[in-house]
């Protein structure tokens, strides 16, 4: 695949996604892989969708005012979805379903 | 033995290096205006550093991450960015201000005019850049800055009302012809000056750079525990000395030659030139500090090699900046801009850049895959937090208040 | 353990097995299998790929800073096979040294023409 015209994260990350049902899901926080390098499942969120100081992880902790008020405001409603029940406004995802 | 010299050495060379044209200027125009009205300004400040730089050494010495890291990895790219260019600004204006420093610490000397002193000041600034050693550099001019001293005793050889310094202190209002609009101001101006961004990106680099593991936290906090309160103290002298001198004939302070008076008019010739060998000291190891804090922020935010400890050929983009900013700063100056007001601006800039680049480190603090167990505790925490809020608050007034005051007025 | 694309992949510093910066990671090259799900395959390093993922304006003014200087006309970002990584901590440790892989160009092209050039530039770390 020839460098700059390969698949990139950044390509699907922003990206707006919708469910089986076509239902408006938010847009794609970020990517979760598994061992085998295969992204398995998305965060989506629909809030912003920017970096959130790594308060995505559960295992960040405090200060709590911070830490809820990060969570409140920055992703609201965010939520792990396996790729198979995606679907991409325009990607892989969409080319797969 | 060998370790308390070493830990004592790194004391002595934080005191030493606290002071830099913007703490010279904030604090001798204040004590002029205000008395000491404003020294709680400088306290919380003070404190503030503390709070700030211990967890960014802890978070360099236990991850091994230094601050400008963490900015774009924690605030995503875009942010970082934002705050790369307004951090990068300010930093280099601010090594053009200590440049100034230094031109002004040489015409006080030769009489002279400081402009024909930049262009030597700047080559020696690539100089010791370029060639001198890391640790060199910092001790000989940390070293140097603590003979601002002179400051301390030349308030014991003044004819010092100590109850009515008490009383200036304790009541924390403006008087006579000023306002809480100026009040405000120098409250920035002064709080800026303790807590400026570059100082933190240098200390945490630098920490970064000699290799400081959890075996230095000790070291560490010694030097901010110890070493930035006492360097506090100096600066507060500087207030309390104009504060004596001209604060009762209701004069301003404007020009570094009227910062150094009183120790002339309490020690002589000989304070005098100790005063000024203080300020060439203070100004052109910031200067230094400045000018790899420059670079370390660009060089961070992109995952560049950086680094004084490394050849220059092997970062050469790195000590590109360093030269590139070395000039842009000297450009600033030629631009015939007061460097008293240049730092003022400077102070301001500083006062608002400082929130984004706190931020990150105090979540990394919190981080138990970067720390470990080393995670900030309650006290950490809730002083954190709250210099988050103090300093929210000061970025949000910085700018109306420079333009409500005529930038001090 | 899974591991976020986003938060513990992209804005990482790299280093080598020996601790030397190699750069940020400014994006990851992904390949759809034929099961239609995307894999990682590689980190991409460079103003050419942080430039791309910045997008707009600011996103190409990022990516010419590389590709004025380059010989080439549109130069591919650096690419590190995900295989190389070898552990994961605060930063990106490879398993290889930093030589073994493309030096950046603004890098190179810097060390040429200004720092070669000014006495002292070998002179021993500090």
């Amino acid at each position: 695949m020839a460098g700059n015209e390969s698949l990139r994260a950044s390509d699907l990350l922003g990206q707006r996604a919708l469910g089986p049902d076509g239902e408006d899901l938010g847009r794609v926080a970020d990517l979760v892989v598994d061992d085998d390098t295969t992204i398995v499942a998305v965060i989506v969120t629909k809030g912003p969708w920017g970096r959130l100081l790594g308060y995505e992880r559960s295992s960040a902790r405090g200060p709590w005012l911070l830490e809820h008020l990060a969570r409140a405001v920055l992703r609201r409603e965010s939520r792990r979805v396996p790729w198979e029940d995606l679907r991409l406004a325009d990607g892989p995802g969409s080319v797969a379903q | 033995m060998k370790r308390l010299l070493a830990v004592t050495l790194g004391i002595l060379t934080a005191i030493g290096g606290f002071v830099d044209i913007g703490d010279i200027v904030a604090n001798a125009e204040a004590g002029a205006r205000f008395g000491v009205a404003l020294a709680w300004v400088v306290v919380v400040g003070v404190v503030g550093i503390c709070v700030y730089a211990e967890m960014a050494g802890r978070v360099a010495a236990v991850s091994g991450r230094p601050v400008f890291d963490l900015v774009r990895e924690r605030l995503g790219p875009r942010v970082g960015l934002v705050n790369l260019a307004g951090s990068y600004l300010v930093t280099v204006l601010t090594l053009g201000a200590e440049m100034g420093g230094v031109a002004l610490a040489l015409e006080l000397v030769t009489s002279v005019h400081y402009l024909l002193f930049v262009p030597v000041v700047a080559f020696a600034a690539w100089v010791v850049l370029w060639r001198v050693r890391f640790e060199t550099m910092e001790r000989v001019f940390g070293l140097l800055g603590l003979v601002l001293v002179v400051f301390i005793v030349a308030l014991f050889r003044l004819p010092t009302d100590w109850s009515q310094l008490w009383g200036q202190a304790s009541h924390p209002v403006p008087a006579g012809d000023e306002n809480w609009g100026t009040y405000g101001f120098f409250a920035v101006a002064l709080f800026a000056a303790a807590m400026t961004p570059y100082e933190v990106f240098f200390f945490s680099s630098g920490a970064v750079e000699e290799r400081w593991s959890t075996k230095d936290l000790l070291t560490s906090r010694a030097n901010v525990f110890i070493g930035f309160p006492l360097g506090g103290l100096l600066s507060l002298a500087l207030m309390a000395t104009t504060a004596v001198v001209f604060h009762p004939l209701d004069v301003q302070v404007e020009t570094l030659g009227q910062t150094a008076l009183p120790v002339a008019i309490a020690l002589g010739k000989i304070g005098l030139a100790v005063a000024i060998l203080g300020f060439f000291a203070a100004t052109f190891g910031a200067a230094m500090e400045t000018g790899l804090s420059a670079g370390y922020t660009i060089a961070q935010y992109f995952g560049w090699a950086w680094g004084k400890f490394r050849r220059p050929r092997e970062a050469a983009r790195f000590h590109v900046v360093l030269q590139v900013s070395v000039l842009v700063g000297a450009i600033a100056l030629f631009t015939t801009i007061d460097p008293i007001m240049l730092t003022e601006y400077t102070l301001v800039g500083s006062a608002v850049v400082l929130p984004l680049t706190y931020l990150p480190i105090l979540v990394v603090a919190n981080d138990r895959d970067y720390l470990g167990n080393r995670v900030n505790g309650p006290l950490a925490n809730t002083l954190g937090l709250l210099y988050l809020v103090v300093i929210l608050a000061v970025a949000t007034a910085a700018i109306p208040l420079m333009v409500m005051t005529g930038v001090g007025g | 353990m899974s591991v976020l694309i986003g938060f513990d992949l992209l804005d990482r510093q790299i280093q080598d097995c020996d601790g030397q910066s190699v750069g940020k990671v400014d994006d990851v090259e992904l390949a759809v299998g034929t099961d239609g799900r995307p894999r990682v395959v590689a980190l991409l390093v460079g103003p050419q790929a942080l430039g791309r993922r910045l997008g707009g304006r600011l996103g190409r003014w990022v990516s010419g800073l590389a590709g004025r200087l380059h010989p080439v006309a549109h130069p591919d970002p650096i690419r590190i096979p995900y295989a190389l990584i070898a552990k994961r901590t605060s930063s990106i440790v490879l398993s290889v040294r930093r030589d073994r892989l493309p030096e950046p160009t603004l890098e190179a092209w810097l060390r040429e023409h200004l720092i070669d050039r000014i006495p002292g530039a070998s002179h021993g770390g500090q």
